[in-house]
């Protein structure tokens, strides 16, 4: 283990620790912000209980969201510093514009929300949410066109040992960011969709205030439903842009050795990263992987085969993590369909159902992260796809000990944050509505 | 393309300046808050008078981060990957501080929070001081880059500043809680700034007085910045003094302000006499400079456009907030606190 395997290690838990409460900042705040606007309209005071009980979860989870993000900024410049000066001129400005643009509007407006309850007129404060709900949704804009540009880099040339902004109009178009940043935050709509749906559900059970939390129950529903939709979609127009602009990190999804015209998709597939081959592949739909490439059955799909050894991202983690993130997308969409069925219906009584619903709190978490295996190690060996290895980007006068250092720092500490950010959710979730 | 360099400098010094001068009173309050508090009800007070600011008073840090980054891509790399081991404690400082602030209202056993509270506002006070005594002094780079670590990193001026750090930090944040307090803790705080003014005044004055032994002694002699330098040092000296005339008569708010304006000009005269370094440098050669180490003109001209737009519009808008929330708190009336 060298330092560069620490750094990678120290990155990706880092960000993916991170990534645990940025989904359910960006969701949860719509629907607070939802029920805040509703309460407005109508004064039905069943609707600020709802702003209140899951304001207050939001809150425990936005105070550990947003202090770890702080570390992300840093560590470029402290591990990569190599691809800090690389692709400085043009990754520095989305994440200096996410700053000035939506982190400001996030934080001033949450600390108004937090304390202005009593101090400022219910006008205002409903403000102050939607300006938390635009600022955190712009932040993820920004932050996606900047990793757009590691995925798919537009609009640069390369000027002796970094690349240049030469067309900022190409990269604020980058088709591959406004996909992304779609497929991202609807995901986490339904990540923040479902912790609502579960919460409700748990109380619905409970029977207690249970009529309060059935319409709560039901907002979320809806929300959940129509976000897994926009997830499947844009995860599918997401796809057929990897295939165009991200060939090895296509083939790796799909697990493609052999480049093939009009692929098949095996339903069943054991890859077999050794060997270059796939151990099974078996229930073939044929020309679906075409379709999935290109809409069109009989477009060619390249294989691994087709790029060196050492320009192939690692295959089954890749594979694995797209096979049941794709997998989950399809149940969050039955369930929320169900979910708004049953609540239309008036029907929200099965014990089974809820109970499903309860438990299933985690699993779009567990998308989400997924989604972001795939795209991050389906990278590999690219930092900026094409153009600079994750082994050249690294700091060049970090030692091994400070890098250890700062690992084991990073995880004491974020265990035990882990640790009272789940304590203090479980028990202010269960509490549920006091007053 | 010079000018559009020399511009991104004054707005990298400003940036960091304001990030120093708005983070440093909830920074200030942090440090201070074990030592003068008894009831459980001044911690509360305390805790909202800065719960809804220090979010984005730290949003400046981010941005002035991000700046480094898009501005002066080389400067970014070398300054954090050089400095590993101090950032790497101030970001965790920060960290353990943030959620404390955060989620201290939230659980029965506080004592913990409030520990991590002081401990981080502290650390990451210090350590800020320290890095940035050392970029005001120059650092030892050579053909390797800086690679003496953090023990060559507490060196007398890295110390010093740390220190004045502290000491200037923990009288903003008195002064924040002379102004937002009510009630007999507000004379408490009125006491406690007193305080806090003599040491500050006496280490501003230590400050100066060393400051030509720690810097490059020939900073005075280069002309521009030197002069702004020394006027805006001048100009910190006022505002120190003219702190003390405020308290003395009551000015809760006055008194806030001209520390505020003693921040804002001592990190003004600070970032002025490293012009036009990012590094400075021990060995001139390996200056780290806005000029060798900024973004592409195209990129400079963008970051310019955003930066006028949006930055004064943040400052309006921050400043909004500030005033729907500048009530008063009061430990003996929980009317006025939150939770």
């Amino acid at each position: 283990m060298d330092y560069l395997f620490i750094s990678r290690l120290q990155f990706a838990l880092t960000a993916a620790f991170h990534f645990l409460f940025v989904p359910m900042t960006l969701g949860v705040v719509i629907l607070v912000a939802v029920m805040q606007t509703i309460w407005y309209l109508t004064g039905n005071e069943d609707y600020i209980k709802l702003v209140k009980f899951f304001g207050k979860l939001f809150l425990i989870n936005f105070a550990i969201g947003v202090v770890t993000g702080i570390s992300l900024e840093f560590q470029f410049g402290m591990n990569w510093a190599e691809y800090s000066k690389y692709v400085g001129d043009i990754f520095g400005v989305p994440l200096a514009i996410e700053a000035t643009v939506a982190f400001f509007l996030e934080s001033i407006f949450l600390g108004l929300w937090i304390f202005g309850w009593k101090k400022v007129s219910p006008k205002i404060h409903l403000l102050s949410i939607w300006m938390v709900a635009i600022g955190s949704n712009l932040s993820a804009l920004w932050i996606l066109f900047a990793n757009a540009f590691m995925q798919r880099p537009v609009g640069y040339t390369i000027a002796g040992s970094r690349v240049e902004l030469v067309d900022f109009k190409a990269f604020l178009l980058n088709q591959y960011g406004w996909v992304k940043f779609f497929h991202t935050v609807f995901s986490a709509y339904v990540v923040g969709a479902f912790f609502v749906m579960g919460i409700s559900a748990y109380h619905i059970l409970k029977k207690n205030k249970e009529e309060i939390f059935k319409k709560s129950f039901k907002i979320a529903a809806y929300f959940g439903a129509l976000s897994s939709i926009m997830v499947f979609i844009f995860g599918d127009f997401h796809a057929k842009d990897i295939y165009k602009f991200q060939p090895t990190k296509f083939a790796a999804m799909e697990s493609v050795w052999e480049t093939q015209k009009g692929a098949s998709y095996p339903l069943i597939v054991i890859p077999d990263e050794k060997n270059e081959r796939n151990m099974i592949e078996a229930v073939k739909i044929p020309y679906f992987l075409s379709i999935l490439a290109t809409y069109n059955p009989h477009s060619e799909v390249k294989g691994l085969k087709e790029f060196p050894a050492d320009e192939r991202p690692p295959v089954l983690l890749t594979f694995l993590s797209f096979r049941i993130m794709v997998l989950l997308g399809i149940i969050f969409i039955a369930i929320s369909f169900l979910s708004v069925y049953l609540s239309y219906k008036n029907k929200l009584e099965n014990q089974l159902f809820l109970k499903v619903i309860l438990y299933s709190i985690p699993l779009p978490y567990i998308a989400t992260q997924l989604g972001w295996i795939v795209a991050e190690v389906g990278r590999q060996p690219w930092a900026v796809y094409g153009l600079l290895k994750t082994k050249d980007a690294i700091s060049q006068n970090l030692t091994y000990s400070q890098v250890i250092f700062s690992f084991s720092g990073y995880m004491i500490v974020y265990t035990i944050l882990g640790i009272i950010g789940f304590y203090l959710m479980i028990k202010n979730a269960i509490k549920g509505i006091t007053e | 393309m010079e000018s559009l360099q020399i511009l991104w400098f004054i707005l990298w010094a400003t940036l960091w300046s304001v990030y120093f001068t708005l983070d440093g009173f909830d920074l200030g309050s942090g440090i201070l808050m074990n030592f003068i508090s008894k009831k459980e009800e001044e911690k509360t007070a305390i805790i909202n008078s800065i719960g809804p600011f220090w979010d984005g008073n730290e949003v400046w840090l981010i941005t002035a981060g991000g700046v480094t980054f898009a501005a002066f891509p080389e400067a970014y790399a070398k300054m954090f990957s050089w400095f590993y081991i101090p950032f790497f404690l101030i970001l965790i400082s920060l960290i353990l501080r943030g959620v404390s602030v955060e989620l201290r209202s939230k659980v029965e056993n506080k004592k913990i929070f409030d520990f991590f509270i002081f401990l981080g506002s502290f650390l990451a006070t210090f350590l800020l001081g320290v890095a940035f005594g050392n970029l005001w002094s120059g650092v030892y780079v050579d053909s390797n880059g800086y690679t003496k670590g953090v023990i060559g990193l507490l060196n007398s001026s890295g110390i010093l500043t740390g220190i004045a750090f502290v000491i200037f930090m923990s009288m903003h944040g008195a002064l924040w809680l002379y102004y937002k307090m009510e009630g007999e803790f507000k004379l408490k705080m009125k006491i406690i700034s007193k305080k806090l003014w003599a040491f500050s005044a006496l280490f501003y004055g230590i400050f100066i007085i060393f400051l030509p032994s720690i810097k490059n002694p020939n900073f005075i002699l280069n002309y521009l910045n030197g002069y702004i330098s020394v006027i805006s040092y001048a100009l910190a000296a006022l505002f120190m003094i003219l702190i003390k005339k405020s308290i003395e008569k009551g000015k809760d708010y006055f008194a806030f302000m001209k520390s505020f304006m003693f921040f804002l000009f001592f990190f003004i005269a600070n970032f002025s006499t490293q012009y036009p370094n990012i590094i400075p440098s021990k060995i001139p050669d390996f200056n780290v400079s806005v000029f060798n180490s900024s973004s592409s003109f195209m990129t400079l001209k963008i970051m310019s456009i955003v930066a006028i737009v949006f930055v004064p519009i943040v400052i309006a808008y921050q400043i909004w907030v500030y005033k729907l929330l500048n009530h008063k708190l009061n430990p003996d009336d929980k009317e006025t606190l939150f939770y």
